[in-house]
């Protein structure tokens, strides 16, 4: 009877070692990643790439950056020349969802998996996709983001609001934008009174913000929310070179110089953080590759708000790139951690990022301490 | 015995190495290419050589080179057309809104539409004597602005199935999809190039392009209508543009409001390339298809190579210098502007 107590207790532990070792997988350190996204001419597209070589070391990944000259032909003739490249896997931003359908497309036909990042490729994965190498689109959450600008204007206590958007036909924006509308309609005292769609560059920031500034006399206009800091930093250069300090602008992304004027006063709110999607693909593209099919194949990042009460937190903890260490990294990833969450980070995180960020200050402060005291 | 004469000996070996010179110029496309293609098989290997890999080129290479077409019937009048982007990105809106209208026979709304900004372009430039890059520069902001009003910034998708309300724009044509694809878009630009051939070397409009870019003043004296005449030469470059259309809207699936962006510059990039220079009087069809597919191959194999971006940018600026420089015959160029 003993003798058979003692064969069972060994099966069961058996059993364990034998779960434990399937669940465990030998890290990959040959892997090739592609990414295609475009130039690197504002922070956001800076930040990703930050973010994902980060992400990369973190996992012995090798990753090789290309861009599309912000065009939706050279789009797809990269992607072509990227998977002629044999890589084991494609990180794309798509520029436009026609131009990352044909990118989807061209996975499938070339059995190399892939994983969209930032824009979406089309509206629902679930329902609208059915190919098997495109396997997921890890984008920001756009009408919280939208709802997040609306809702700083109602804050502000703006009344006379004029926009400055990209392009029509980037899904993401017009998204973003119907976020936007869904708060301002809610409030009947506030009025759009000028809308601006183009390319945005720091020319057509100061070009269009110089026209408002034109057209609308003091009182007449209350404040100017820019997508994207490249054109809000020039609609904001535009404001005070005509010295018209009555105009706010409202901006997204944050790069140093966003930290720099939200912390002087000069804009009041910016939103960011949305850059992180590109290495939460990369982690999320990772696991597959080591057969670990895909949990959620749309996860949604809330954007972070920022004004002057918690831009100093953001400035420290998020605009050099690196947010998370090695060992964080892998934690999020199911090779290393079976139990690893990302979807629920990737939802969670702009709830508690300041708690992380400063966890993250204290530690390293401590080790510093300890530094010193050792030495 | 005697010598032969100092003089006549001078002009002899001049003559010989004008001669090598001119064949220097007229080959640099085709030395240009297999040096090209020479150095990624020496980089990149299996990579680039792979037949994946020239099925893409050849998916690549079409659409551009029937822009250069449309660029080179235009520059070698001594003219230029940068609108051919935007002409390109609102024909290939007109070819699909036009097979929501009127079902597959719509799609000529592409060529028509792109044949119209030509004889626009063709009207202003020759009757209000605008030069032809200030016209061009024109109905490129006009015609991307249409394109933006009319689309209002949507796409069309072009579909192999009836859409099932996915997507709200978008019409079944899977033959389109099939006309982008290799073969298929290689055989298309193949027989392009063929009737291109025949069009600009042997028929008389085709002479006649080249006389112009020489002399305006040779042609009026052959009793040829100059005015009318270039008005010609626009509508010929607007109805390539519209094949053109046809194609890159199979191989992008989807009439946008961004399509054709910055593809003028491509397209001049590859005549120039070609050793057509942009003062006009003379050009050619082979060349120009080298000069195409030499800037496709250029991009593809920095890609391939794992250049950065910025880096492969600067090595295509400074090949075309190069290519130019080595390719124009300085002789023939009476003013630099």
């Amino acid at each position: 009877m003993k003798r058979a107590i003692i064969l069972l207790g060994l099966l069961v532990m058996l059993t364990g070692v034998a779960v434990t070792a399937q669940d465990m997988v030998e890290p990959r350190m040959d892997l090739v990643i592609a990414d295609l996204g475009q130039p690197e001419t504002n922070p956001w597209v800076i930040n990703r790439h930050r973010f994902e070589r980060c992400v990369a070391e973190s996992l012995g990944v090798t990753l090789d950056e290309f861009d599309d000259e912000n065009s939706e032909e050279k789009h797809v003739s990269q992607a072509e020349s990227i998977i002629a490249r044999q890589p084991d896997g494609l990180i794309f931003n798509p520029l436009t969802s026609p131009a990352g359908i044909q990118v989807a497309r061209l996975l499938e036909e070339n059995a190399i998996p892939g994983v969209a990042v930032g824009r979406l490729v089309v509206s629902n994965y679930d329902t609208d996709y059915e190919g098997e190498h495109f396997i997921a689109q890890v984008t920001q959450n756009n009408d919280t983001w939208g709802q997040a600008i609306g809702q700083a204007t109602v804050d502000a206590g703006h009344k006379k609001v004029a926009m400055i958007w990209n392009q029509k036909g980037v899904t993401s924006a017009e998204e973003i934008w119907n976020g936007v509308l869904s708060v301002l309609e809610m409030h009947e005292d506030i009025e759009l009174i000028a809308e601006a769609w183009d390319r945005l560059n720091r020319e057509n920031g100061i070009l269009y913000a110089e026209q408002f500034i034109a057209r609308f006399q003091p009182g007449e206009i209350d404040a100017i929310i820019v997508l994207g800091a490249v054109a809000g930093l020039g609609s904001q250069f535009a404001v005070e070179q005509a010295g018209r300090d009555d105009i706010s602008i409202i901006t997204t992304d944050i790069d140093e110089q966003v930290a720099q004027f939200i912390s002087e006063g000069k804009l009041g709110f910016s939103i960011g953080g949305h850059w992180m999607v590109g290495g939460f693909g990369l982690i999320q593209l990772y696991d597959y590759l080591h057969g670990f099919p895909v949990e959620n194949t749309q996860p949604l990042f809330s954007l972070i708000p920022v004004d002057a009460s918690n831009i100093d937190t953001y400035a420290e903890g998020l605009l050099q790139g690196c947010i998370l260490n090695d060992e964080q990294v892998k934690n999020l990833s199911r090779v290393h951690n079976p139990d690893a969450d990302l979807p629920g980070f990737i939802d969670e995180f702009s709830k508690n990022w300041e708690e992380f960020v400063t966890a993250d200050m204290m530690e390293e402060e401590m080790e510093e301490e300890e530094s010193e005291g050792d030495g | 015995m005697s010598g032969p004469e100092p003089g006549l000996g001078v002009d002899a070996s001049e003559e010989a190495r004008a001669g090598r010179s001119e064949m220097l110029r007229n080959n640099v496309p085709y030395i240009a290419i297999v040096l090209v293609v020479l150095l990624f098989t020496i980089v990149s290997g299996d990579r680039f050589l792979s037949v994946r890999n020239w099925t893409f080129i050849a998916q690549q290479t079409p659409v551009l080179l029937l822009l250069a077409y449309a660029q080179l019937i235009v520059v070698t009048t001594g003219s230029i057309d940068i609108s051919v982007g935007s002409s390109l990105g609102f024909s290939m809106y007109m070819a699909v809104l036009g097979m929501v209208w009127l079902g597959p026979a719509g799609i000529v709304c592409g060529i028509l539409a792109a044949t119209l900004i030509g004889f626009v372009n063709g009207s202003i430039f020759s009757l209000l004597k605008i030069s032809s890059f200030v016209t061009t520069l024109a109905m490129l902001i006009i015609v991307r602005a249409l394109l933006n009003i009319i689309s209002d910034g949507g796409s069309i998708y072009v579909t192999e199935q009836a859409a099932t309300g996915t997507y709200v724009d978008s019409v079944a044509a899977p033959w389109l999809l099939a006309l982008g694809r290799f073969p298929n878009i290689l055989i298309f630009a193949l027989v392009v190039t063929a009737l291109m051939w025949v069009f600009y070397e042997k028929t008389l409009f085709g002479q006649q392009l080249k006389a112009l870019g020489g002399s305006e003043r040779v042609l009026s004296l052959f009793g040829v209508s100059v005015t009318w005449f270039k008005i010609q030469v626009f509508v010929a470059a607007g109805f390539m543009v519209g094949l053109a259309s046809l194609i890159s809207l199979g191989r992008s699936g989807a009439g946008t409001p961004r399509a054709g962006e910055q593809f003028e510059l491509d397209a001049i990039a590859a005549v120039a390339l070609g050793g057509t220079p942009l003062t006009g009087g003379h050009g050619s069809v082979l060349r120009t298809v080298v000069g195409a597919l030499t800037l496709t191959v250029v991009a593809n194999g920095l890609t391939i190579a794992g250049v950065d971006p910025s880096w492969s940018r600067v090595a295509r600026g400074v090949l075309l210098i190069i290519a130019i420089a080595i390719s124009l015959n300085r002789r023939r160029i009476g003013v630099v502007k």
